[in-house]
């Protein structure tokens, strides 16, 4: 026999939008970083207009470019307004970085870098690495307040090393760049690079010291 | 063991020194949120879509390297232009398209210039001018010689501003121009005389060393002494018909007769 089918009454409310969620494959991270060439290679088929490969991209640096511009600014809000910023611009002059021939990395961490000095100079807040609200691991209490105390008191002594050497420490821990990539990014040289590095790892161990003693 | 800093002594720091793990334990806790990046993730991809589809405008700073080009290419095209036109415009004349750059490259030169180097100059477009009106004549233009003249006399008055003594060399082109501007004006019609009269005049003048006066006021107070001084002889000039008139006194010993005839 036959039956019709019932369809539901349509619902002409306002219409929904459903975003399409992305894959557990493009949240997770890479295994391990991509080499310096695998991300040219990547930022020029993204700027030929291959869209995955901007996907791609965007994957591979998005967390250095976050924590390089965290080390730098205060709040969390800061941090991702600018890392926004940052991949709003190198969207829009992938076609220009095309032609240099740069290494992709220092060229957008570049762009990071004007960003991150743009800001400061509208906030005039120089003190980046006072306790901020970013939040941390998901350790156990005691652990959590150990380690706590622990940032804070690395926070201090790093508000104590000049502004190349936060700089420095910043591009080469936060963003994960070596010695030469943070020298094109500065406009320095390598050596240059390393010794800013030697001497606020070194100072930073002095004041951490002091403050042990202290306590 | 790869270092991550060398000190200005050579000290290698270790990559598993014990600030630099805790530093990159701090740099852990910096951790995007998810949510975040989800969201910028998708609006990254969408602003690069746009950007291939040509959806959404070109960079800016695309568009000004794009200007910058633009407009350094056009400087090079005008700057090879004014140099050919600037070339083309020496031998320009009075009622000529490229006369006015002319005197704009002259008045350019004049202002950079400083000095004995400026007085250098305004002899050169005195000399210039003179050439100007010699060529208009000879070449009949004589409503542009009447124009040529003034421009001469100009020239003449900012080159006695400055002070500076004509010398020998100077002297004997003068009176090679002297010559060829009878000549002139022997040719002359009736219409184009009186241009060429007053440049004669000046040429003479400045042959002479003679001095005119900058103002009425100064030409009556020097009209006085000349009235009770005996005339000097054979410093003239010409008047507005073509006859000899006296100019005044003769500076300089070496002064010759310049009076122009009566054609």
């Amino acid at each position: 026999m036959y039956r019709p089918r019932v369809m539901p009454p349509r619902d002409h409310s306002l219409p929904v939008f459903i975003a399409p969620r992305p894959t557990a494959r493009v949240l997770q991270p890479p295994a391990a970083p991509l080499e310096a060439d695998d991300i040219d290679a990547l930022a020029r088929a993204a700027s030929a207009g291959k869209t995955d490969a901007m996907a791609a991209l965007y994957d591979e640096l998005v967390r250095p470019v976050y924590r390089y511009v965290a080390l730098r600014v205060r709040h969390r809000e800061d941090a991702e307004d600018l890392t926004q910023l940052v991949f709003e611009r190198i969207v829009a002059g992938l076609p220009r970085y095309r032609h240099t021939g740069r290494p992709f990395q220092a060229w957008a961490f570049r762009i990071a870098r004007n960003a991150v000095i743009d800001h400061r100079r509208r906030e005039r807040s120089h003190e980046p690495l006072e306790a901020t609200d970013h939040p941390g691991h998901d350790d156990g209490p005691d652990a959590r307040a150990l380690h706590d105390e622990e940032l804070a008191e690395l926070r201090r002594a790093m508000r104590l090393l000049t502004a190349d050497q936060q700089e420095a420490l910043a591009l080469r821990f936060g963003g994960g760049l070596s010695a030469d990539e943070a020298a094109a990014v500065m406009g320095r040289r390598a050596g240059t690079i390393r010794g800013l590095t030697f001497r606020a790892i070194t100072t930073l161990r002095r004041h951490l010291a002091d403050g042990e003693a202290k306590r | 063991m790869a270092s991550i800093g060398v000190g200005r002594d050579g000290h290698e720091l270790p990559e598993d020194d014990p600030v630099a793990r805790l530093l990159r334990r701090a740099v852990l806790d910096l951790e995007p949120d998810p949510l975040f990046r989800r969201r910028v993730r998708g609006e990254v991809l969408n602003r690069h879509v746009a950007m291939r589809e040509g959806m959404l405008a070109a960079p800016r700073e695309r568009q000004m390297g794009r200007l910058g080009r633009a407009v350094l290419l056009a400087s090079l095209t005008l700057a090879v232009s004014v140099s050919a036109a600037g070339a083309a415009a020496q031998s320009a004349l009075p009622g000529e398209l490229l006369y006015p750059m002319k005197l704009q490259l002259e008045a350019i030169r004049l202002q950079l210039a400083s000095g004995p180097a400026r007085a250098d100059l305004l002899s050169i477009s005195l000399s210039t001018r003179l050439d100007e009106l010699e060529r208009l004549a000879a070449a009949g233009e004589w409503q542009l010689v009447d124009v040529a003249s003034d421009a001469v006399e100009e020239a003449e008055r900012e080159v006695r501003a400055t002070g500076r003594p004509v010398d020998a060399t100077q002297q004997a082109r003068l009176a090679g121009r002297i010559e060829r501007l009878r000549v002139l004006l022997a040719a002359a019609p009736a219409g184009g005389r009186h241009g060429i009269e007053r440049a004669l005049q000046v040429a003479t003048e400045r042959a002479t060393g003679a001095a005119r006066p900058e103002t009425p006021a100064q030409a009556d107070a020097s009209a006085e002494p000349r009235a009770s001084a005996p005339p000097a002889g054979g410093n003239a000039g010409a008047n507005g018909n073509g006859q000899p008139v006296d100019r005044g006194s003769g500076q300089g010993a070496g002064s010759q007769p310049a009076s122009p005839g009566p054609h």
